[in-house]
């Protein structure tokens, strides 16, 4: 199937990882694993510079961390699209080996020498050769030039973040077909995507993302191809080191207490140690007791030991409680039930091992665990997926996934009396085109001013505005004549633009609202749907009273439009003529310093008019009758 | 019959396991000579390449370099199977070898003096491997 289209290139999936990376494709009907050039299936985000050539990337530039580790730079994913001052940066600054310093705009640069130069290098560029070496490898293995691909980024990425990642696969010469949220990656390998379309009801997903150095955990809800992200939680810095740890500490000690020498101030055989220990971890996932042999470890002694499964479990418990906890608090942050769980999917090299997956297993009551596909792969396997998915390719399974993002937060523009006009609903899928039409609100008015906000509350105000432009030049003629046609497009990465037109005159004029004024962290976007909700009341109240302004606003306007019509004017005595006009003065005046008033005010208002206008023009009410009321008169 | 089979099984389950086992053990064995080729190849350097040592001497990168070049040959040594007592020895003998070395180079740093002291490990590993040969044909 695949083969039909050889000679064009496939577009790839890469799981850009914290710690490894790892490249995928669909070929030859199923996704496969691209081994790079050391036959490896993942490659370490790692890259080197040195004096002496060019700069090493991946596994060649781990292997020489020891040697030159003031110059090897890894966990460019930790850094990406932060700010120096950011508090994690500036913890995780003091454990680096290579040093980072403040560049422009408060920006984190890496301070590298590379060929006996000083260079600064944004985490950007780093994460842009790893990608480039991850293009490389798929290169090589496809026999042509990869140009697509899609990259996965952790759910709890903010938009600086995702725009980051996209500059860098720019900078790696790959157009990124779409940023994919890891869980949302990991559910599509399990195909649950499928299963949530044909129960035709959504499921819930808790994915389970223990790695090397980083632990994550997501609840998702598929529902016909949207992927919601519940509620995210983990330890940035947990993961398969930390236990490697746990076990050197403990042979340091046995070393220490067999022999009488203290191995700590010898770092290369901590190395060797660190490494056996890496070694006999792996095996302990599948046998319940291995051995370790390090030869000539220090001193002169060799070191030969033995540990069982039950050891290394004891040794981690505290972090694998600490998982536990996480799961808990994630569930109870999205107000889960454990039986409320449908499937539970496990990423991540750590989440081999055993005592990890049997608490899992025990937490949610027995249920089995989705564990078939790699978990070190799993990632990359759902991105290449989609991957195949967006470039029209792959089996009926691949072309029927159907993956919709949303916009976490309504979007729209301010209309008269500060109300928010919702033009894209929340949780609207992306990619989404909208067009509205918006009048003016004055006679002969110059311009449209477009203040575009998003949030849930009504009054704009309480939303966060995030753009504004303004449409000039508009013909003159009275007020709701002119008119202007409102596009909002937002496109499959979540990048908005607004546009208006004026289609007499052909005025144009839009905004494209950069991601990072837009996009909000999680917290915020959480605050502003509780925001929204706890001001529920308030918000229909300023609704009516807006709505009450509009009215009298329009009124007004009625009243004075009949008041300059000639023969209404003739059949009026100058003096109730002077009164009028005195009357919708007075009343303009009032409409300008009263825009908050309460509705009470408002109504009692247009009362008075009302009263005035029929004590005091008798004549104009045969012509014109009472003005209709109309609710939204700028809009629509 | 009953006997026959049962000792037909036992000397051909033992085959296998021989045939097994002297493949693993040459398997290692090859393994760890290569390496030792390798260790060898830069004690040479460090006993007879006068520039190679003043070159050692005076830059701090270089002698990072042999060092880590060593460092990851003990990292292959030591995830070579101990597979019994022979290829041990043998494995062991390397590294022994190639930590010697690095405190070699460690020390050209601290003394101006040239020593060598570490190339009396050479015999002792030619003739594991004599040994080990043996064994392997043995079993």
């Amino acid at each position: 199937m695949g083969r039909t289209r050889a000679c064009e290139a496939p577009a790839i999936g890469i799981d850009l990882g914290t710690t490894y990376s790892c490249v995928a494709v669909w070929q030859n009907n199923r996704v496969e694993i691209i081994v790079n050039e050391q036959g490896n299936r993942t490659t370490p985000s790692c890259v080197a510079f040195s004096d002496v050539q060019d700069c090493l990337i991946g596994d060649a530039a781990k292997n020489q961390i020891a040697m030159n580790s003031s110059n090897t730079v890894f966990d460019a994913k930790r850094l990406i699209g932060k700010r120096f001052h950011d508090a994690t940066v500036q913890k995780d600054m003091k454990v680096w080996p290579f040093k980072i310093a403040e560049g422009i705009c408060g920006k984190p640069k890496i301070e590298v020498s590379d060929k006996g130069v000083k260079k600064l290098f944004a985490a950007e560029d780093i994460s842009a050769m790893v990608l480039t070496k991850m293009k490389e490898v798929a290169n090589a293995y496809l026999n042509a030039d990869v140009k697509s691909a899609v990259i996965t980024v952790p759910a709890y990425f903010d938009d600086l973040q995702r725009q980051a990642t996209k500059d860098a696969a720019a900078a790696a010469g790959l157009d990124v077909l779409r940023l994919l949220n890891e869980p949302t990656a990991a559910a599509i390998a399990y195909r649950l995507d499928q299963k949530a379309t044909n129960r035709g009801r959504p499921i819930n997903v808790l994915i389970f993302d223990l790695g090397g150095g980083t632990f994550d955990v997501s609840l998702v809800t598929i529902n016909k191809g949207t992927f919601e992200v519940k509620a995210v939680g983990g330890d940035t810095h947990l993961g398969g080191e930390d236990f490697d740890n746990q076990m050197v500490k403990y042979f340091v000690e046995e070393f220490n207490r067999k022999e009488g020498k203290d191995i700590t101030t010898n770092p290369r055989a901590l190395g060797r140690l660190r490494v056996a220990c890496e070694k006999a971890k792996r095996i302990l996932s599948s046998t319940t007791f291995t051995s370790i042999e390090v030869d000539c470890l220090h001193d002169g002694v060799d070191f030969s030991s033995k540990i069982t499964r039950a050891k290394f479990e004891e040794l981690n418990m505290d972090y694998f409680n600490n998982c536990m906890e996480t799961v808990q608090r994630c569930m109870k942050d999205a107000q889960w039930d454990n039986n409320m769980v449908n499937e539970v999917v496990l990423v991540g090299g750590s989440t081999r091992i055993p005592k990890v997956q049997q608490m899992l297993q025990e937490y949610f009551d027995g249920k089995n665990l989705c564990k078939t596909i790699n978990p070190d792969e799993a990632v990359a396997y759902g991105a290449a997926v989609l991957a195949a998915n967006m470039s029209g390719k792959g089996n009926k399974m691949v072309k029927s996934l159907v993956l919709l993002d949303v916009i976490p937060l309504s979007l729209g523009h301010e209309l008269l009396g500060q109300f928010m006009r919702v033009v894209i609903p929340k949780n609207t899928p992306i990619p989404i085109t909208k067009e509205v039409i918006g009048v003016t609100i004055e006679d002969n008015q110059p311009s449209f001013r477009f203040k575009v906000y998003q949030g849930e509350r009504s009054r704009s105000t309480d939303n966060i505005l995030i753009g504004e432009f303004v449409l000039r030049n508009l013909p003159l003629a009275p007020k709701g004549v002119t008119k202007a046609n409102i596009r909002y497009d937002v496109d499959a990465d979540g990048i908005l633009k607004v546009s208006a037109e004026e289609p007499l005159t052909g005025q144009k004029n839009h905004i494209t609202i950069t991601k990072d004024k837009r996009r909000l962290s999680k917290e915020e976007t959480d605050k502003m749907l509780q925001d929204a909700k706890r001001y529920k009341a308030d918000d229909e109240d300023y609704r009516k009273k807006r709505n009450a302004y509009i009215a009298l606003d329009y009124y007004v306007y009625n009243l004075k439009t009949k008041l300059n019509d000639d023969n209404i004017r003739q059949r009026l005595s100058q003096e109730d003529i002077k009164k009028m006009d005195d009357v919708v003065q007075e009343a303009k005046e009032w409409l300008k310093t009263n825009t908050l008033a309460e509705i009470e005010a408002i109504v009692n208002k247009k009362k008075e008019l009302d009263s005035k206008r029929r004590h005091g023009a008798r004549t104009s009410s045969s012509s014109g009758g009472r003005p209709k009321k109309v609710v939204t008169i700028n809009i629509d | 019959p009953q006997t026959n089979i049962s000792t037909l099984k036992h000397s051909s389950a033992l085959k296998i396991q021989k045939v097994f086992r002297g493949h693993t053990v040459r398997k290692s064995v090859k393994k760890i000579v290569s390496i030792k080729n390798e260790v060898n190849e830069i004690e040479k350097r460090l006993q007879n390449d006068v520039v190679f040592v003043k070159l050692l001497r005076s830059d701090a990168k270089e002698r990072l370099r042999v060092n880590e070049t060593l460092m990851s040959l003990l990292f292959k040594l030591d995830s070579v199977r101990g597979v019994g007592n022979g290829v041990r020895d043998l494995r062991k003998s390397v590294a022994k070898k190639a930590v010697a070395l690095q405190e070699k180079v460690d020390s050209i740093a601290q003394t101006l003096e040239h020593d060598d002291d570490v190339s009396n490990g050479d015999d002792d590993v030619c003739n594991s491997i004599g040994n080990k040969e043996l064994v392997v044909n043995e079993a």
